[in-house]
């Protein structure tokens, strides 16, 4: 029971579906299936990071887990003090005040800030719209804040005009942290930055998550990135979970052949061992009219018969990795 | 395509009911009607009144019925093609309006026609010559053409004509043949006098298309495929002509559908102004003389005719730009 | 870069003391909305020219020489008296004008003016005139400017009953200025709530007031207006009269404005500072109210800018055709409808001067309209 109490967040057959209408009626012609059937937890202080190709769903599960999107099946666990809160079933007052326990950086560090607003009351938003108990010193938090995420707390009235984009994230880590929150999803927090800042960004995310014992989602498409930052790694495909294991596992011992795909594809500097340089070929499924079976068969070098047929589940093939590949057991492939 | 064209023209038929909705209640707003204003003021005049006729009247038409009643009888007669009897000229309303609609219709769609014609090449000239003489010449016409209301250029042109020139140029027809039956003469002499409230009716809307196309076209030509295009070494015409004008084109086609009813809105004002045989004039004699049913039929035909031209300009719209989906 | 340093460089006006990069940084969205419109040449002029006719606009009565509905039976249709800085025989800084005279051509056997320049009348500034009250206020008889008693200055003409052509476009702008402000409000409001009941809840609502945007723009706007203003009925005052127009060219001035609200709502609600909001827990009329509008406050301050000249122009067209507001209202479509005999403007081309103040209000809104668009997103790059 022990390592059960330690899961922040539990995950379990998520769903979401969306509707795809048409003419006057509106009527429902088919359903996008963004996320379709995901299972995960989300252990107190560690790192998840949530890789695949742009499309596949990683940033609605972000969502969803927020609810800043209702799931349409599946439940969504979150322990507050000892106590599991299902997130699936608030109702929107219960959700206002659960807010301030999960939050998200976004990955636009322009888009995501008001442009009419002073960084006072961007950091200050979330404390101002959540300030129920005592009223709080607002320009003191602010303060502390911003010396956290390492911005100079005099540009307290600057405008977000003001700033680099490596700093604007700063702004938005110090919006999410405003209210002492468990979990962080951060949503491809680095990769609208430049390489030289994105290192500076992803060590903030790591000396805030040690000192104030933060849990993250981390959703990237970049695998040198996610490398960095996780200790476990899920890699997602077409709505579904391919892959979960951890980070080192699953870097030098994938055992989805997706997985080795994107691997290949991570950029070397040292190239000692020479790799085989291996290139995915088509192009994503569409999540509104998936192939057969498995769905990543088409684009998949090994599929077998088998694979066009059966569709997979997710199956621990050893300790602490899952793999939903009918073929897990027989590959042996090429990790990092 | 045909599915489109169809469901479109379903689509028209709630905005034809509403329509027909509000110019009835528009023209029952006024307090009375044509027979008490008419009785009041024969009686004014201590004139003789057949009472009986009135009521007569009265009866056929249904005034004496409640409101829904009447919208309900109109419409329906409407439907079988009588748009009820004008008081004023004495005549079934179809008989007074027919060719007056019909010259609305011309003057309109020539209107829309010229402002094409002289919209898009200037247009063009003025984005590829962008901040030559030439350019601001046209951005200054223009800007001073958009600030023109079409009746105060009718005004001054109709001035300019009398001062400097002593002619009128008010009119469809030459004396001879405004009220002569139809022609080949006669249709000659409407084109020698069609151009006038043509230009007036079209230069506001010239003036807005030119401006809309340069824009167009310089956010077009400012694209990566036109450098594409020109480093591979096509021609400047073709270059242009090929794609940057047909993308620039499409708002121009979709605006259309809303160039069409200020056209005919234009045109009615103008007509005043001008004294054109068309529906302006009449329609504002028939309101002021709450001559009811030829003023509703003019709003519910002017009306109808925007609602069609809509129609046509969206299925241009469609034809042309493979990005609309018509399925 | 070079653009910010121009800014910077331009603000340094009103430096206080603050480094010049921090003015810039801590610059507030209407500073630098200000700072960028200041670029367009054509709609700062525009503008002070705007300013400039609001302001004779609101103190007409003292501006306007005369009383704008007082008949000088002697001098009717007379033509525009000139300005002279030479008289009495030499050169004055204070300028005059000249006694007119009547008399019948011999020839063309037409009426015809002449000036006397023996008989100067200089021009003064707050010199006393026709009594007034003012706003309803207080009574005076002070004006800008006149002449002595026993001269005249007619220096826009008179009209067919002898009225001071000047005075009487002072009077008409009040009205014709101020109509297309009232309309517009009122085309703001209904259009902020349709639009913005469209744009932010959707669905049902959304549905059943596109259709009736759709409706309303396929409607020509002229028949309709005409057929509303021929209901009003002749006994109202002028001042019911004067408000039912409003509402009439609002009625029909609010479509613009839901779809622009409605497209701004739409494209508004799902950025990414939106969301941010929505997730740090704010209640949806905070969104609403603290980030939703002030974004597209800019944006439609340019809609409608841009729709007052059409209203102007909608009451002018309406008043000519005699169904919009009448005499003794005074706004620039009365003052054209009675001149509507051409031959009565051929021969007195003054009457037509109220086209040309229409005309450059026109010009001047659609130029401040574009300097407006140009400054309404100061974060674009």
């Amino acid at each position: 029971m022990e390592a059960a109490n330690n899961n922040l967040l539990t995950v379990e057959n998520l769903k979401k579906h969306f509707p795809i209408k048409k003419g006057l009626l509106r009527r429902v012609l088919g359903h996008v299936k963004a996320v379709d059937d995901v299972s995960f937890k989300i252990r107190r202080g560690e790192t998840l990071g949530l890789v695949g190709e742009s499309g596949c769903g990683k940033s609605t599960i972000g969502k969803l887990i927020l609810r800043a999107l209702k799931p349409t099946a599946g439940t969504i666990m979150f322990r507050v003090d000892d106590e599991e809160v299902l997130i699936h079933e608030l109702s929107d007052a219960e959700l206002r005040s659960f807010r301030r326990h999960a939050q998200l950086i976004f990955q636009d560090p322009y888009a995501s800030l008001n442009p009419r607003m002073t960084v006072r009351e961007i950091i200050g938003e979330p404390i101002l719209v959540n300030r129920d108990q005592q009223t709080v010193d607002l320009d003191q938090r602010v303060k502390e804040l911003m010396d956290l995420v390492g911005l100079d707390s005099r540009y307290l009235k600057r405008y977000p005009h003001a700033f680099s984009g490596g700093q604007r994230q700063r702004i938005g880590v110090a919006r999410a942290l405003a209210l002492n929150p468990d979990l962080i999803v951060a949503d491809e927090p680095v990769s609208a930055l430049d390489v030289s800042i994105q290192a500076q960004i992803l060590n903030l995310l790591h000396d805030i998550q040690q000192d104030l014992n933060l849990t993250y989602l981390f959703i990237s498409h970049d695998l040198s990135v996610v490398e960095h930052i996780s200790d476990r790694v899920a890699v997602m495909y077409v709505g579904k979970l391919v892959e979960l294991a951890d980070n080192d596992d699953i870097f030098r011992r994938p055992k989805h052949p997706y997985t080795e795909a994107l691997l290949a594809a991570v950029p070397q500097i040292s190239e000692r061992q020479k790799r085989e340089t291996y290139t995915l070929g088509g192009n994503i499924a569409d999540p509104a009219n998936p192939p057969s079976g498995c769905y990543f068969h088409p684009r998949c070098r090994y599929a077998k018969e088998i694979c066009k047929t059966q569709p997979v589940v997710m199956e621990e093939v050893s300790p602490r990795h899952q793999v939903a590949c009918h073929l897990a057991r027989e590959l042996s492939l090429k990790g990092l | 395509m045909i599915n489109y064209i169809i469901r479109r023209i379903f689509y028209m038929i709630p905005t034809l009911i509403i329509i027909s909705m509000i110019s009835f209640t528009v023209i029952q707003l006024p307090p009375g009607d044509y027979l008490t204003t008419k009785i009041a003021q024969l009686q004014a005049q201590d004139e003789l009144i057949n009472v009986d006729l009135i009521e007569a009247l009265r009866e056929e038409y249904g005034l004496d019925k409640p409101i829904y009643v009447q919208y309900g009888k109109w419409v329906w007669n409407i439907l079988h093609g009588d748009f009820g009897y004008s008081w004023e000229w004495q005549r079934p309303v179809e008989e007074v309006i027919g060719e007056r609609i019909l010259l609305t219709a011309i003057i309109s769609f020539s209107a829309t026609f010229m402002i094409y014609l002289v919209a898009i090449p200037v247009g063009i000239f003025s984005a590829t010559h962008k901040y030559s003489v030439g350019d601001y010449l046209v951005t200054f016409v223009a800007f001073v053409g958009l600030a023109l209301p079409n009746f105060l250029l009718a005004l001054l042109l109709l001035f300019l004509g009398y001062a400097l020139f002593d002619v009128s140029l008010s009119g469809l027809f030459s004396a001879e043949f405004a009220n002569a039956p139809w022609s080949a003469a006669k249709v000659g002499d409407l084109l020698k006098h069609l151009w006038i409230p043509v230009i007036v009716v079209g230069t506001t809307s010239t003036a807005g298309r030119i401006r809309v196309m340069r824009g167009n076209l310089l956010d077009e030509l400012n694209k990566p495929y036109v450098m594409a295009a020109r480093a591979k070494g096509l021609s400047e015409v073709k270059l242009l002509l090929k794609y940057p004008v047909r993308t620039a084109l499409n708002p121009l086609i979709s605006g259309l559908s809303v160039l069409l009813p200020q056209m005919i809105s234009g045109a009615t004002i103008t007509a005043v102004v001008l004294g054109l045989p068309t529906t302006g004039p009449m329609l504002l004699g028939a309101l002021r003389s709450q001559d009811v049913y030829l003023a509703g039929a003019f709003i519910l035909l002017l009306s109808t005719l925007t609602v069609i031209s809509t129609l046509l300009s969206d299925i241009l719209l469609a034809w042309s730009d493979p990005r609309i989906q018509y399925e | 870069m070079s653009r910010i340093i121009d800014i910077l460089f331009r603000a340094k006006r009103k430096s206080t003391g603050l480094e010049e990069g921090e003015k810039y940084y801590v610059a507030t969205p209407r500073q630098l909305m200000w700072w960028k419109f200041r670029k367009h040449r054509l709609a700062v002029v525009s503008l002070y020219i705007l300013g400039f006719m609001y302001l004779i606009a609101i103190f007409a009565e003292f501006v306007s020489p005369y009383n704008p509905n007082e008949r000088h039976i002697r001098h009717l249709y007379a033509p525009r008296q000139k300005v002279h800085w030479v008289y009495d025989g030499g050169f004055h800084i204070q300028p005059a004008v000249f006694t007119q005279r009547f008399e019948i051509d011999p020839v063309t056997l037409r009426e015809r003016y002449y000036e006397v320049p023996e008989e100067a009348s200089p021009i003064r500034l707050f010199a006393r005139g026709d009594r007034y009250e003012m706003w309803g206020l207080f009574e005076t008889d002070l004006h800008l400017f006149g002449v002595e008693s026993g001269g005249t200055i007619f220096l826009f003409g008179t009209d067919r009953m002898g009225r001071d052509m000047l005075s009487r476009i002072i009077a008409g702008a009040r009205i014709s200025l101020s109509i297309g402000f009232v309309g517009i409000a009122l085309s703001f409001i209904l259009g902020l709530i349709l639009g913005g009941i469209s744009g932010y809840f959707g669905g049902a609502a959304d549905i059943i007031i596109q259709r009736l945007i759709e409706v309303m723009r396929a409607f020509p706007a002229i028949p309709l207006w005409m057929g509303l203003s021929a209901a009003l009925p002749m006994t109202w005052s002028p001042l019911k009269v004067y408000f039912a127009i409003t509402v009439i060219l609002s009625l029909l001035g609010w479509v613009g404005v839901a779809r622009a609200i409605r497209g701004k709502f739409l494209a508004l609600r799902e950025e990414d500072f939106a969301v941010a909001a929505y997730l740090a827990g704010a209640s949806k009329w905070r969104i609403i109210y603290k980030h939703l509008l002030p974004s597209f406050m800019s944006h439609i301050i340019v809609v409608l800018t841009l729709a007052i000249p059409h209203m102007i122009i909608a009451e002018t067209a309406l008043s000519y055709l005699g169904l919009g507001l009448r005499p003794p209202i005074t706004s620039w479509g009365v003052l054209l409808k009675e001149t509507q005999n051409i031959q009565d403007m051929a021969h007195h081309p003054w009457l037509l001067l109220p086209v040309l103040f229409i005309i450059l209000v026109i010009l001047a809104f659609n130029f401040v309209g574009d300097g407006l668009r140009d400054a309404a997103d100061p974060y674009a790059t």
